[in-house]
């Protein structure tokens, strides 16, 4: 399935991207798929054990992913991810 | 919220009678407004327009609370100050700024950090709480606190070009933690003051938090409960953002861990916050190895342009998000001595190169600002 990932500008400039077209099954291997080409999206994004890091948030088409299952949601063609993180400036 | 709200002077009635004409406010509503207390932290770019929202809108009493004083790279988006606050306690100058725009509101300026030691009576205190501080040690203990003593948490950050902006009131709907279970490690924080932010962004969030907040004490509306509003000012787009209340959440879950409101030590962004303990070179003792001809690899953890608007001759600009990745090119470097403007962000630089195993990595004590003041006056810094 194609999809694309968007990321916050917090994540832009470490990334190298804002938009970045994915191919995958599932959320987790269009993540995957994506942090092979940016691989510091990996370090921002996930743990080491693959889950997600907790200040980091996980959208699939505008509806948060629950933390424990957000890589198994299945893609359908078109789909969008959003990846957010925690910011803090005030 | 008040049972017998206190009756409108004279002049209130013409002040706020643009208020008065909505039927969802009125009199009543506008009595309930006078009657109630709102604890804003932080007065800076979004604890400017959400104060001054709810000094006009005639909140009765407004707790803000600051530490730092005005300077002058706040004046770009903290509309709470003008060029004549330089050098003030920020919430001296707000509280002369809001007693103007309307007499009838009793500002209660803090001069104090937010701590473990005063955080849960100032939130009993107040109706709601509104969050615009800039780190995320100080967004944890007011969240946390908001949970404990059952008070409404507006939340209001900002980073560059993003903006996010949020009610959590548990049980009615998540908590912050809920939401993000701990903030991120340190070599992750976004640098936020020094990264950058688009002017008008807090005025655009902090005035989402006012409206919030005026709707919450009024008890009108549907507010931003269990819903996440993002704004990206460069797409010019909002989006809202479905949140459910976590039951595992350590604060407000079902067998919450959070017992009290702690600091946890997380990363802080401003200069004005201090940063963990580590070792220390002071400017005397730097100039004294540069004299004697011994001078340290010097290594400016600034962002780049701080850095090129006046640096230590010979420095490296290494700008704290980028520590972490390029600290294996400083091991076996010898002496390091690591310097920012006054101090935090060479901290978290030194801990991060040690635990590197740049060994030798020292802070100048005080900064450039301490080198300026102490040892050479010409010493430019942005």
């Amino acid at each position: 399935m194609k999809a694309t990932l968007v990321l916050p500008s917090v994540l832009r400039t470490a990334v190298g991207a804002d938009r970045i077209a994915v191919e995958g099954q599932t959320v987790g291997a269009a993540l995957d798929a994506a942090c092979a080409v940016y691989p510091n999206l990996r370090r921002h994004v996930l743990q080491e054990t693959g889950a997600l890091r907790p200040h980091v948030l996980c959208l699939l088409n505008g509806r948060s992913l629950p933390r424990t299952t957000f890589a198994d949601h299945a893609l359908a063609d078109g789909d969008e991810i959003l990846i957010h993180q925690a910011i803090s400036g005030g | 919220m008040h049972a017998d709200p206190p009756p409108l002077a004279p002049e209130e009635y013409r002040r706020y009678g643009r208020h008065l004409t909505l039927p969802e406010i009125g009199e009543d509503g506008q009595r309930r407004l006078k009657a109630s207390t709102v604890l804003v932290v932080g007065a800076g770019g979004l604890g400017s327009p959400v104060a001054l929202y709810l000094a006009a809108a005639g909140v009765g009493r407004i707790t803000l609370a600051d530490f730092d004083v005005v300077d002058v790279t706040n004046l770009q988006r903290q509309v709470l100050f003008g060029t004549r606050d330089l050098g003030r306690e920020k919430v001296v100058a707000a509280a002369d700024r809001l007693r103007d725009l309307n007499p009838h509101v009793a500002v209660e300026p803090l001069a104090e950090r937010v701590s473990s030691a005063n955080v849960r009576a100032l939130v009993r205190a107040a109706d709601v709480v509104v969050d615009g501080s800039d780190n995320f040690t100080t967004r944890y203990l007011v969240s946390d606190a908001c949970v404990l003593e059952g008070r409404p948490y507006v939340y209001g950050s900002i980073f560059r070009f993003d903006g996010q902006a949020s009610v959590f009131h548990p049980p009615a709907g998540p908590c912050y933690r809920c939401l993000f279970p701990e903030p991120p490690p340190d070599a992750l924080v976004p640098n936020c003051a020094q990264a950058g932010v688009l002017g008008v962004l807090p005025g655009l969030v902090g005035s989402i938090q006012a409206a919030e907040t005026l709707k919450l004490l009024l008890g009108i509306g549907r507010p931003l409960l269990g819903r996440l509003l993002l704004v990206d000012a460069l797409d010019g787009g909002f989006r809202e953002v479905r949140l459910r209340r976590d039951p595992a959440c350590p604060a407000c879950g079902d067998a919450p861990t959070i017992v009290d409101a702690v600091e946890h030590g997380g990363a802080a962004c401003a200069d004005g916050v201090a940063g963990p303990a580590v070792p220390e070179t002071t400017p005397a003792e730097l100039a004294a190895l540069i004299a004697a001809g011994a001078p340290p690899l010097l290594v400016d953890a600034r962002e780049a342009w701080e850095f090129q608007a006046g640096a230590l001759p010979g420095a490296v600009n290494v700008p704290l998000g980028d520590v972490a990745l390029r600290a294996a090119e400083f091991v076996g470097a010898g002496d390091v001595v690591v310097c920012c403007r006054v101090g935090p962000r060479a901290a978290r630089a030194v801990e991060m190169l040690r635990a590197a195993g740049v060994a030798g990595a020292r802070s100048l004590r005080g900064g450039l600002v301490a080198w300026r003041d102490e040892v050479d006056p010409s010493q430019v810094v942005a």
